[in-house]
């Protein structure tokens, strides 16, 4: 297990330098002068001047690619915002958890939703419990994230007020973000600060901000997992040990949820960490949409801006997370599983 | 005999059960239809779809509502475009950013899966490789970078989506030639002295087409909502042509004045990618038993 776990950090490490290289040499994708594009139309030729020093752009590519990489590996220097004129890794800090916040609040909702729906409509074959379970998974995954934002914010903000359209903090909470927030994860800060001093206001204001988008983000990972729900578990209900099970008079509800469920686990909790990617892809969208301040929203904004080295950076922590993931997937999955673990 | 040669064929195997499923049959018409709408936009559009009416005519209702009429039958949006016209003439764009892409992805992971799954050994590997570190990564993001890089505009929109979906074509591919190429009839084609190129295009080539089928199917949705998206973000098409994903970022600051503006584009681009999701669904059932079980 130890050895597969470093056999796979070390094999990450070519696959990020890959990208690191693949992401470098893009700017040289940029047609016209790199430095002049992203200095703008309007730039004084300082500016221009400054940006093609910064970025090292009257350099060969090579000796360019080598400074970026060595300052990346020994001072964790990610560069700087050109838009934002900030260090980039600044802005990740506040971006990140922004982003990991939200993503976590959408996968709460979708993992039990999709795995309760993938149940169901596995249990109940062909009934009409499985077509409206399928029928809703289906709609899931063709749903338009920005649409389906859109009709929520219509109905809960604006027709019944309930809950805000965008931000993460109401102006009226006693809340400042630079003082107040530990984890930068606002719900997480509420919750802390509803612990200690017994006013759960901010925690309210939070959670209200955060039930929107996380509900919109969470219909596509929602509806894949229920999809593989679904079908891992048919494949473990029509095994010989369940008909044994049942034969020897287990309770159903037993038979379901301990002898499949524990089976079928396996490939749910595979599939919900590959929905990190899913996640992060309507993220972009979601967080745009409800101006929530994460890393999608970040990245957009820096495209539309040609802040390239933002780009860069921002999706080189993007790449380093999904190899994470993977990783921690492949590792989970040599752990509920023995077979897995032995090859290995 | 003909006949069941004929019978045969993923084409006409797709066509049967398409007609053989009522879901299906009526997913296949909503796609189909909307193509014709989109040949056919200039002839269907009552307006043009980029004529104004700043004076009046900002924000007309639907028919069905008070203060709306017949001659602009779900309203004109914010500077007084016809909403109908333009989800007509919408259809073009939005249809051709979801199938461009899809036909582009196929045009470089097909033979890159033929290559990988053909050739084996350190081709194979190397290629995997690249393939696996493409499809950890979320498309959208992928696109989202050759956009950045690129430029934005439609065209460099279906590159960006095209290029991130490349990597599933060209895994199922190669997944599909590993399992024919140990076949006999290859070893007879190859022992009859077939060129390489000759037998994986004539041997193994028809007998993925199948597979190949249902991804196109699937891609064609995920494309058209990924391409949608770009375009909401203001990544894709730029005004004032009419898109369904560019008609919703239209629409969303109109909340409170014409809800008919993001609820009818939303309605399009959920109608077909759902139809191409059943269609895709049940042709995988049908066709391809062994990715149904996955």
């Amino acid at each position: 297990m130890f050895a597969l776990v470093v056999r796979r950090l070390l094999f990450s490490i070519p696959v990020l330098l890959l990208l690191t290289l693949v992401l470098f040499l893009a700017v040289k994708l940029v047609p016209g002068d790199a430095a002049l594009v992203m200095a703008g139309e309007r730039a004084t030729p300082e500016k221009v001047e400054y940006i093609r020093q910064a970025l090292n752009l009257d350099k060969p590519w090579y000796t360019q690619y080598g400074m970026y990489i060595w300052r990346l590996v020994t001072d964790f220097d990610l560069g700087q915002s050109l838009f934002h004129d900030r260090p980039i890794a600044d802005l990740l800090s506040t971006a990140v958890p922004a982003t990991v916040e939200l993503g976590f609040a959408a996968l709460v909702i979708a993992l039990p939703v999709g795995v309760v729906l993938g149940i169901a409509s596995a249990v109940f074959r062909n009934t009409l419990i499985d077509k409206a379970a399928t029928s809703t998974a289906l709609a899931g995954v063709s749903m338009p994230i920005f649409w389906l934002a859109l009709i929520l914010m219509y109905v809960f903000s604006i027709q019944l007020g309930w809950l805000p359209t965008s931000g993460r903090m109401s102006d009226e909470a006693l809340f400042d973000p630079a003082l107040d927030s530990v984890t930068r994860m606002y719900t997480l800060d509420g919750l802390l600060i509803g612990l200690k001093t017994g006013e759960w206001e901010v925690f309210q204001y939070a959670v209200k901000h955060i039930v929107l988008p996380a509900v919109a983000l969470s219909t596509i990972p929602m509806a894949q997992i229920s999809r593989m729900t679904r079908s891992s578990f048919l494949e473990v209900l029509g095994q010989d040990f369940i008909r044994t099970a049942r034969a020897k008079g287990v309770r159903p509800s037993m038979v379901i949820f301990k002898h499949a469920f524990r089976n079928a686990s396996l490939q749910i909790v595979t599939v919900s960490m590959l929905q990190a990617g899913t996640i992060f892809g309507g993220a972009v969208i979601t967080e745009t949409m409800f101006a929530w301040p994460g890393l999608g929203k970040v990245l957009v904004e820096s495209i539309s801006s040609r802040d390239f080295p933002m780009v860069q950076s921002g999706t080189l922590f993007v790449g380093c997370v999904f190899v994470l993931f993977n990783l921690t997937a492949d590792v989970l999955y040599g752990l509920l599983d023995p077979r897995v673990k032995k090859g290995a | 005999m003909l006949h069941s040669v004929n019978a045969r064929s993923p084409w006409v195997r797709t066509w049967t059960e398409i007609r053989g499923n009522k879901l299906a049959f009526l997913s296949f018409g909503i796609v189909v239809a909307t193509a014709l709408i989109a040949v056919f936009a200039p002839w269907l559009a009552p307006h043009s779809p980029e004529a104004m009416q700043l004076v009046e005519g900002r924000l007309l209702p639907p028919f069905f509502m008070e203060g709306g009429n017949t001659s602009h039958v779900l309203g004109t949006d914010a500077t007084g475009r016809d909403v109908l016209s333009r989800l007509i003439y919408g259809s073009r764009v939005s249809l051709c950013i979801g199938i461009v892409p899809v036909f582009f992805g196929c045009l470089i992971g097909i033979p890159v899966g033929l290559a990988a799954g053909y050739l084996g050994g350190k081709v194979d590997e190397a290629l995997m490789r690249v393939t696996d570190i493409l499809l950890a990564f979320p498309s959208i993001l992928l696109a989202l970078i050759i956009v950045a890089f690129l430029g934005q505009g439609i065209f460099n929109l279906m590159i960006a989506v095209g290029l991130a979906s490349a990597p599933a074509f060209a895994r199922i591919v190669r997944s599909a030639v590993l399992s024919e190429r140990n076949r006999e009839y290859v070893a007879s084609a190859e022992s009859l002295g077939s060129a390489t190129p000759r037998i994986v295009w004539r041997h193994i080539f028809p007998n993925i087409t199948s597979s190949l089928i249902v991804l196109f199917t699937i891609n064609f949705a995920s494309a058209l909502l990924e391409a949608a998206g770009l375009s909401f973000l203001g990544l894709g098409v730029k005004p004032p042509t009419a898109e369904w994903g560019a008609m919703l970022a239209d629409g969303k600051n109109y909340f409170y004045d014409g809800w008919w503006m993001i609820v009818f584009p939303g309605i399009a681009i959920f109608l077909v990618v759902m139809s191409l999701n059943i269609l895709g669904d049940s042709l995988r059932d049908a066709l391809d038993p062994r990715a149904a079980k996955r």
